[in-house]
C-alpha cells in the first residue's frame, strides 16, 4: 500500500471516533463563545494543559465542596452574594410531568424554522420563519399557529412574504421582533418588525447606520415591560488583516478579504496608490510555460478537476487547448505534448508547473513599477506582519434599542465603556426593571456585566459582585425576581430579587447535565435542557511505577493511588477559578516533567507531558457518543426546585419555551434525530452545476446559472411541540 | 413590509438561513474531523468549528457563494486555532497512539499517526485536506487561500517526510 492510501486509511480510521458536540448550529455557537470564554478564565487551564487539556474539564471544573446527586436536597451555598429575601431548596425532588409530543401543521413543502413560542389568553401562540423551496414567492413567511393547550395546533395566519430573509425572531414577553435582512446588490440592511399576537406586523425603523463589509448585526434578546420594548445585541467588526510593510520599497500592502482587493499606500504619507485584485497574490492554476517562460497553457480549475475526478494511478492526463499535460505524481514530473503534431513542448520537474506569479504593481499614474517581488519574499513580509498581532478576534460593540410602539426605535448607549470582546449574554424586565448583561472578555478572564433601566431609554451600571461567571440565555422573571442560567461551576439556574446580587437556586444532581432554555409562567419557572452521560468522557489514567493518577473531569478531582495497596496517597481538587496551579502540582517545563505531592510536599508521583497527553488521548479515543436525554428543572415559586419527570419526552435541543398556566410548551428537536444519525453521515448533498458550489433546493445564482441540490428526506431534525403537565 | 420582483441577489439573500442550516448539518461534522485530524487536538478542533461555523452564518451570503464553503470554514477554524495557540501559548500536541496500552483493531497505523503529528501544521493541513477530504490539490490551494504551488510543494515535503518517518520507525 503506498503512502497516499496509507493516510487515507489512517484518516478514516481516526475520523471514525471523531463526533462533534451535537446542537445545532445557534446553541453550537454559543456554546464556542462560552467554552472559549471558559478557557480565558480558568487558571485551572493551565493545570488541565498539564494533565491533558480536556475542554470539559475547562468549563465545569468542581470545587472542593462537591456534592454528589444525592446530597444537593439541601439550601445551596453559592460563592456568588446570596440573596437573603429567601430561603431556597435548590432541589426539593421530583416534581411529576406528563409529557406529550405534538407537530405545527406547516403548508406543503414549506420549511419552517426559527419557531418561537409563548403563552396567550390561557393558550398558546407560536410563530416561526417559512420558506417554500420552488416557489414564487421572493421571500419569507411569518406562520403562526394557536392552540388552546399545547397539544392541538391550527395554522392561523401565514403572512406575506418579508422583504428580505428572517434573521431573527424574538420573543419580547409581550410580543415578538422580527429581524429582517435585505440586501440590494451593493450592501445589507436590517429592519425590525413588532407584532403582539405575531400576526399583524409594525415596519419599525432604527438608526443602525451603515455597517461596513467587515461588520455584522446579531440581536440576540428582547424584553417588553413599562410600556417599552428593548432589543439587544452587538456589531461584531472583524479586525483587518495585518498589513504588510515593505520598508525598502516604502509601501504598506493591506489586503481586504472581504473586497478581494491589495491596496498599496506609501508607507510615509499613508497615500493610496492603487488597488489592485488580490488574486494578483493568490495566484491561479497550473501553467505550462515555453523555454522563454511564455505561457503555453493555463489549466483550468475544472478541467483539473474532471481529470481527478476520473481517477487516476500514477499519471494524471489533462486536455486543454490543444495541449494534453501528463502530471506523473510518482517521479514529480510533467509532459505537455502539443495533441496536433504530437510534438513536446515542454517537461519538467511539477513544480514547474506551479509558479507563483510575481507580485507586480504598478502606480497608475506614473506607469512606474513599484512593487516586483517574488511570492517567497511576499510570504516572509507577511509572516512578519502576522508576528506583530495577537490573536485574531472580532471586536464587539454593544447595541441596544428601545422602542415604545414597536415603530420607532431608539439606540440607547449605556453610560460605561464595556470593552471590545463582549457578548450579550441577556436582557429581561422584572420588578427592578430591565436588565442586560454582558459577559466582556479579556485576556486574562471573563466577567459579567449587568445593567439596569426603569425605562429602557437610561441605563445604570451594576456591580456584577465580583462575578467572573460568564452566562448566555435569557434574563425572564416571575414579578418578584429575576431567573437566567448559571454556568458557575456546573449548569444550573440563579435568582436575584434585584438584578444585582444573584444566588445560585438549583443544580442539577450530575455534572452532565445542562440548560439552555429559560421561561416563566402561570406554572411557575421551567428550565430545559439535555443530560449526556458522556459530557466528560472517561477520567484520565497515569499509571507509573507503581501509582496510578486518575483525574475525574466530572469533579475536578485528581487522586494518586498506591496500586499494590489501594492506598489513596493525595487527593487534589481543582477549582475553576484557581488562577495557578495548586501547590501539589509542580510543573518544570524545561524537563517536560510534572510533579504531584502530598498536603505535606512529599513526592507521590512524577510523569512526563508525553505521559499525560498519552492518557488524554486514550481517554479521547475511549469517548463514546451518545444521543442526549431531555432535562427539565422546575418550580412553581422560584424558591423550591424540583427535577421534572421526562417520560415521554425526547427533546435533545430546545429552542424556545413557554410557561402557561397549566401546561409548559417545548419547542426543539428531537433526540431520534441524534441518535439515528450522527451529524454528516445521514445526509448527502448532491450538487449539480458546472462550476461553483451551493446547498439549499434550489439556488439561482448571480450570475444566473442555476444550482440543484438533493437533500435526504432525513437530512435535518424535525421540528416538535412537547407539552408537559404536571400530574 | 413590501414585496418587490425577486432578484437573484435577493433569492440568494432570502434562502441563507435555511441554506446555512442545511450547510451547518451537512458539514460541520467533516470540518470537526478535518480540523482535529489537523490540529491533533478535539477540544480546540471543536471551538475553531464552533467559532468558524458563527463567522460562517455572520457572513453567509458571501460564504454560501464562496467556490468552497466547507473549504473556507476549515481555513477560518485553522486560522483561529492557530491565534488562540499563540494567545494561550498551547501547543499542538499530536497523538501518541503507540504510547497506548492496548492495540485495537480500529486504531490507525501508529507509524503514520506518529508521522503525521511530527508534520509541521502548514503541511498537516495540505495531507488531511489532500487525503481526507480528498480535494484536487487547486481545491486545497483555494480553501487555504494560498497559491497551488505552494500545496505542491507542501504536499510534497509532506509525502517525502511522512515516507521517511515512516521507513525510520520500521
Amino acid at each position: 500500500m503506498n503512502m497516499e492510501d496509507r493516510l487515507k486509511e489512517a484518516f478514516e480510521q481516526e475520523a471514525e471516533h471523531l463526533h462533534a458536540p451535537h446542537g445545532s448550529a445557534d446553541t453550537a455557537m454559543r456554546r464556542g463563545r462560552r467554552r472559549r470564554a471558559s478557557n480565558l478564565i480558568g487558571g485551572a487551564a493551565l493545570v488541565l494543559t498539564l494533565i491533558g487539556g480536556t475542554a470539559a474539564g475547562f468549563q465545569l471544573l468542581g470545587t472542593s465542596e462537591d456534592p454528589g446527586p444525592n446530597e444537593l436536597a439541601s439550601s445551596t451555598e453559592s460563592s456568588q452574594p446570596a440573596d437573603e429575601s429567601v430561603t431556597v431548596t435548590s432541589n426539593a425532588g421530583v416534581a411529576d410531568f406528563v409529557w406529550e409530543r405534538a407537530t405545527l401543521p406547516k403548508p406543503e413543502g414549506t420549511d419552517v424554522w426559527n419557531i418561537q413560542v409563548a403563552a396567550r389568553d390561557g393558550g398558546f401562540v407560536a410563530i416561526g420563519s417559512g420558506y417554500t423551496p420552488r416557489s414564487e414567492e421572493p421571500g419569507e413567511r411569518i406562520l403562526v399557529w394557536e392552540s388552546p393547550d399545547g397539544i392541538e395546533w391550527s395554522l392561523t395566519a401565514s403572512a406575506l412574504p418579508f422583504d428580505g430573509r428572517i434573521d431573527t425572531l424574538l420573543n419580547t414577553g409581550d410580543g415578538f421582533v422580527a429581524v429582517v435582512r435585505s440586501f440590494d446588490g451593493a450592501s445589507d440592511s436590517t429592519s425590525l418588525y413588532f407584532s403582539a399576537d405575531g400576526t399583524t406586523w409594525t415596519d419599525g425603523s432604527a438608526d443602525l447606520g451603515p455597517l461596513a463589509n467587515n461588520q455584522h448585526l446579531w440581536f440576540v434578546g428582547a424584553a417588553s415591560g413599562n410600556g417599552t420594548t428593548v432589543l439587544a445585541g452587538t456589531i461584531q467588526t472583524e479586525p483587518p488583516e495585518p498589513p504588510v510593510v515593505l520598508e525598502e520599497a516604502g509601501l504598506v500592502l493591506q489586503l481586504d478579504h472581504f473586497q478581494e482587493t491589495f491596496t498599496v499606500s506609501d508607507l510615509a504619507t499613508g497615500e493610496v496608490i492603487t488597488v489592485i485584485s488580490s488574486e494578483a497574490i493568490y495566484g491561479r492554476g497550473p501553467a505550462v510555460y515555453g523555454p522563454d517562460g511564455e505561457e503555453i497553457v493555463v489549466l483550468s480549475e475544472d478541467v483539473l478537476e474532471a481529470a481527478y475526478q476520473a481517477g487516476f494511478e500514477e499519471v494524471l492526463v489533462v486536455e486543454q487547448d490543444g495541449i494534453r499535460v501528463e502530471i506523473n505524481y510518482l517521479e514529480h514530473t510533467f509532459v505537455a505534448t502539443d495533441i496536433a503534431s504530437e510534438t513536446v513542448v515542454a517537461s519538467g520537474n511539477e513544480d514547474d508547473l506551479y509558479q507563483a506569479p510575481r507580485i507586480v504593481v504598478v502606480d497608475p499614474d506614473t506607469n512606474e513599477t513599484i512593487v516586483d517581488m517574488d511570492i517567497d519574499e511576499y510570504y516572509r513580509a507577511q509572516d512578519e506582519a502576522y508576528g506583530e498581532i495577537d490573536g485574531y478576534f472580532p471586536q464587539s460593540e454593544l447595541v441596544l434599542l428601545a422602542s415604545r410602539d414597536g415603530a420607532k426605535w431608539d439606540r440607547v448607549d449605556l453610560p460605561n465603556d464595556v470593552g471590545e470582546e463582549i457578548n450579550v449574554s441577556g436582557v429581561g424586565y422584572g420588578p427592578n426593571g430591565f436588565l442586560v448583561s454582558v459577559n466582556s472578555y479579556g485576556p486574562d478572564r471573563a466577567e459579567l456585566n449587568v445593567w439596569r433601566s426603569a425605562d429602557g431609554l437610561t441605563w445604570e451600571p451594576f456591580s456584577p459582585g465580583g462575578s467572573n461567571d460568564p452566562v448566555e440565555g435569557p434574563i425572564v422573571s416571575d414579578g418578584k425576581a429575576y431567573y437566567r442560567l448559571s454556568y458557575n461551576n456546573r449548569a444550573g439556574i440563579a435568582r436575584s430579587s434585584d438584578g444585582v446580587e444573584w444566588t445560585v437556586v438549583h443544580e442539577p444532581g450530575d455534572r452532565g447535565t445542562y440548560y439552555n432554555s429559560l421561561a416563566s409562567g402561570g406554572l411557575g419557572i421551567v428550565a430545559v435542557g439535555q443530560h449526556s452521560e458522556d459530557s466528560y468522557g472517561p477520567p484520565l489514567v497515569i499509571a507509573k511505577d507503581g501509582r496510578t493518577l486518575m483525574f475525574d473531569t466530572e469533579n475536578g478531582r485528581i487522586t494518586v493511588t498506591e496500586d499494590a495497596t489501594g492506598e489513596v496517597l493525595t487527593t487534589i481538587e481543582l477549582d475553576v477559578y484557581q488562577l495557578e496551579a495548586p501547590e501539589q502540582i509542580i510543573e518544570d517545563p524545561e524537563n517536560g516533567t510534572i510533579t504531584i505531592t502530598d498536603v505535606d510536599g512529599t513526592v507521590v508521583m512524577e510523569f512526563t507531558e508525553d505521559d499525560a497527553m498519552a492518557a488524554s488521548e486514550q481517554a479521547d479515543y475511549e469517548y463514546e457518543y451518545l444521543p442526549p436525554e431531555s432535562a427539565v428543572a422546575f418550580s412553581p415559586d422560584g424558591e423550591e426546585w424540583f427535577t421534572a419527570t421526562s417520560v415521554g419526552l425526547d427533546v435533545a435541543w430546545a429552542q424556545n419555551v413557554a410557561v402557561g398556566d397549566e401546561a409548559v410548551v417545548i419547542v426543539g428537536e428531537s433526540a431520534e434525530f441524534y441518535a439515528d444519525q450522527q451529524y454528516g453521515s445521514g445526509g448527502e448533498v448532491t450538487v449539480e452545476l458546472e462550476s461553483g458550489s451551493g446547498y439549499g433546493t434550489e439556488t439561482t445564482l448571480v450570475d444566473g446559472s442555476t444550482v440543484t441540490t438533493t437533500i435526504a428526506a432525513d437530512y435535518s431534525p424535525t421540528t416538535y411541540v412537547w407539552v408537559g403537565r404536571p400530574r | 413590509m413590501t414585496a418587490e420582483e425577486p432578484t437573484a441577489e435577493h433569492v440568494i439573500g432570502t434562502l441563507a438561513p435555511r441554506d446555512f442550516e442545511d450547510f451547518y448539518r451537512a458539514r460541520r461534522e467533516q470540518v470537526f474531523r478535518g480540523l482535529t485530524l489537523t490540529l491533533r487536538d478535539r477540544d480546540l478542533a471543536a471551538d475553531a468549528t464552533d467559532e468558524a461555523m458563527a463567522r460562517a452564518y455572520q457572513r453567509w451570503r458571501s460564504v454560501r457563494s464562496h467556490h468552497n464553503p466547507e473549504g473556507w470554514v476549515y481555513r477560518v477554524g485553522l486560522n483561529w486555532a492557530r491565534s488562540r495557540m499563540r494567545r494561550t501559548r498551547r501547543e499542538v500536541r499530536g497523538f501518541r497512539l503507540e504510547d497506548r496500552p492496548a492495540p485495537d483493531t480500529t486504531l490507525a497505523d501508529p507509524a503514520i499517526v506518529a508521522a503525521l503529528e511530527a508534520l509541521p501544521l502548514q503541511q498537516r493541513a495540505v495531507v488531511v485536506l489532500r487525503f481526507y477530504f480528498d480535494w484536487s490539490t487547486d481545491q486545497v490551494a483555494k480553501a487555504l487561500g494560498v497559491p497551488s504551488g505552494t500545496v505542491k510543494s507542501r504536499l510534497s515535503r509532506a509525502l517525502e517526510r511522512l515516507e521517511s518517518q515512516v521507513e525510520v520507525s520500521r
